[in-house]
């Protein structure tokens, strides 16, 4: 026989393995700290591209007065303007990330928390029915 | 006649919930048929991808791939077309480009409709209704792509409007060229005004929607608007950058108008999709497919049973 409470919550169940495989993922491959760092890592390897391309970028907008002036140019001085944006950049880039990566590992372990209490309800409605389903037999 | 409104609400409901299954693709085929036409009207330059069976087969094959998948389709279909126009132009826009998945979609994945979608806007000459959409829908975060959006879109017009310039070769220095291109993004104060302008709004919107008042949405929507004219009028006088007015209050009304029809009949469907799952127990196989129920009939049956309970209660 159907049993819709059943089904109802393996449905739950399904759709969550489904969508949410993301969040299954997480929660099952890291800890929060290791699932952290790995991605403040990537981010931090995003952001370092990401300043190499735009200091690039600006050198050749700016590429006629460098040239022209390549002589009066005070190299070091440059160098640490250059450090000090991408530290300062780069210090907020991270923090964000951090913020946001640390939500993200939350949200993900309270909704496989959530899975894994309906595990347990299916399971119990397992014992149940095959109580009852000895019952009938025995009737 | 909001009656019939919502009853026609209901059965919009109904037709999304059997049909997503093909709508989605449709949609999908046409973001992306839009998104290349517009390309190619804008700097269409490289003939075989003008081809308009080329064209259709690309869109058909987007139908069917993630949405992510379809802004990376157009951005190598962008390239490829600047490409034949100068290779300065081709190093600026997919410097750009990755400059901005690395930074933003590095961290936030999902959500890259949004930069197809705000040069589309612009095309039809409504790009005021992106701001008031994101803030409607999306989060705060959205302001980055819609941003990045609207450079693209005036990267694209400076390309169409300069383009023997762009093209011959020889007539200008090539570094000069890259920082007339650059200066052509940086100096032009409509871009700054309008990443002011679409930022402000969203945040506005999405603050205003949040509220736990009536008519949250539609409130949201109205003052969304006004902070949006007023601070384009502003930045209209002190940028000293001209607004087409006619065209401007054309697009806003249009806008407004579109945000009302896209909150009432799009957001009202309920947008936790048809859910097609499958399982199995000891006994059978299961091929559930989960509707999400329609919400908006509950408080009508309500009412319905709270004047029952008064006729027994007299009786």
């Amino acid at each position: 026989m159907l049993n819709i409470d059943k089904i109802k919550l393996m449905t739950n169940l399904a759709i969550y393995e489904g969508q949410d495989a993301q969040n299954n993922r997480i929660v099952n491959t890291f800890f929060k700290n290791d699932y952290i760092s790995y991605n403040m890592i990537k981010a931090f390897i995003n952001l370092t591209v990401s300043f190499l391309i735009f200091v690039v970028m600006y050198f050749i907008y700016n590429a006629e007065d460098i040239v022209e002036e390549i002589q009066n140019l005070d190299f070091i001085n440059m160098g640490i303007m250059l450090a000090v944006i991408y530290l300062i950049t780069l210090s907020l880039y991270l923090t964000i990330s951090y913020l946001l990566y640390d939500k993200r590992y939350n949200t993900a372990k309270k909704n496989f928390k959530s899975y894994q209490l309906g595990l347990k309800r299916l399971n119990r409605t397992y014992e149940l029915s095959s109580k009852t389903g000895d019952g009938k037999k025995e009737e | 006649m909001v009656m019939n409104l919502l009853v026609f609400k209901e059965r919009l409901k109904s037709f999304y919930a059997k049909y997503e299954i093909y709508l989605t693709p449709l949609g999908k085929f046409l973001l992306a048929a839009a998104s290349f036409l517009l390309i190619n009207q804008m700097i269409g330059y490289k003939d075989i991808l003008k081809n308009p069976l080329v064209v259709i087969g690309l869109s058909i094959l987007c139908a069917f791939i993630p949405g992510s998948a379809i802004v990376f389709m157009a951005a190598l279909y962008l390239l490829i077309h600047l490409y034949t126009i100068s290779l300065e132009i081709t190093i600026i826009a997919a410097a750009l480009m990755l400059l901005m998945f690395l930074l933003y979609y590095g961290i936030k994945p999902g959500n890259s409709i949004i930069l197809i979608l705000t040069p589309i806007a612009f095309a039809f000459k409504v790009p005021y209704v992106i701001p008031l959409c994101m803030g409607l829908t999306g989060s705060i975060s959205a302001i980055i792509p819609v941003s990045f959006g609207i450079i693209m879109y005036y990267l694209l017009s400076y390309v169409k409007q300069n383009l023997n310039q762009l093209a011959s070769p020889g007539s200008v220095l090539e570094i000069s060229r890259y920082s007339q291109i650059i200066d052509s993004i940086i100096k032009n104060k409509m871009i700054l005004l309008l990443i002011l302008a679409f930022s402000i709004t969203t945040i506005a919107v999405y603050i205003l929607r949040r509220l736990k008042i009536d008519y949250a949405w539609s409130i949201a929507i109205c003052i969304g608007a006004i902070v949006e004219i007023s601070i384009l009028l502003i930045g209209d006088f002190v940028f000293a950058v001209s607004i087409p007015m006619g065209e401007f209050l054309f697009g806003m009304l249009a806008s407004i108008l579109i945000a009302f029809i896209i909150q009432f009949f799009v957001f009202a469907v309920d947008y936790t999709r048809t859910e097609y799952t499958q399982f199995e127990d000891d006994e059978y196989y299961y091929y559930v497919k989960a509707v999400p129920k329609i919400v908006v009939t509950t408080p009508q049956v309500t009412v319905r049973r709270f004047t029952s309970k008064k006729k027994k209660n007299k009786g």
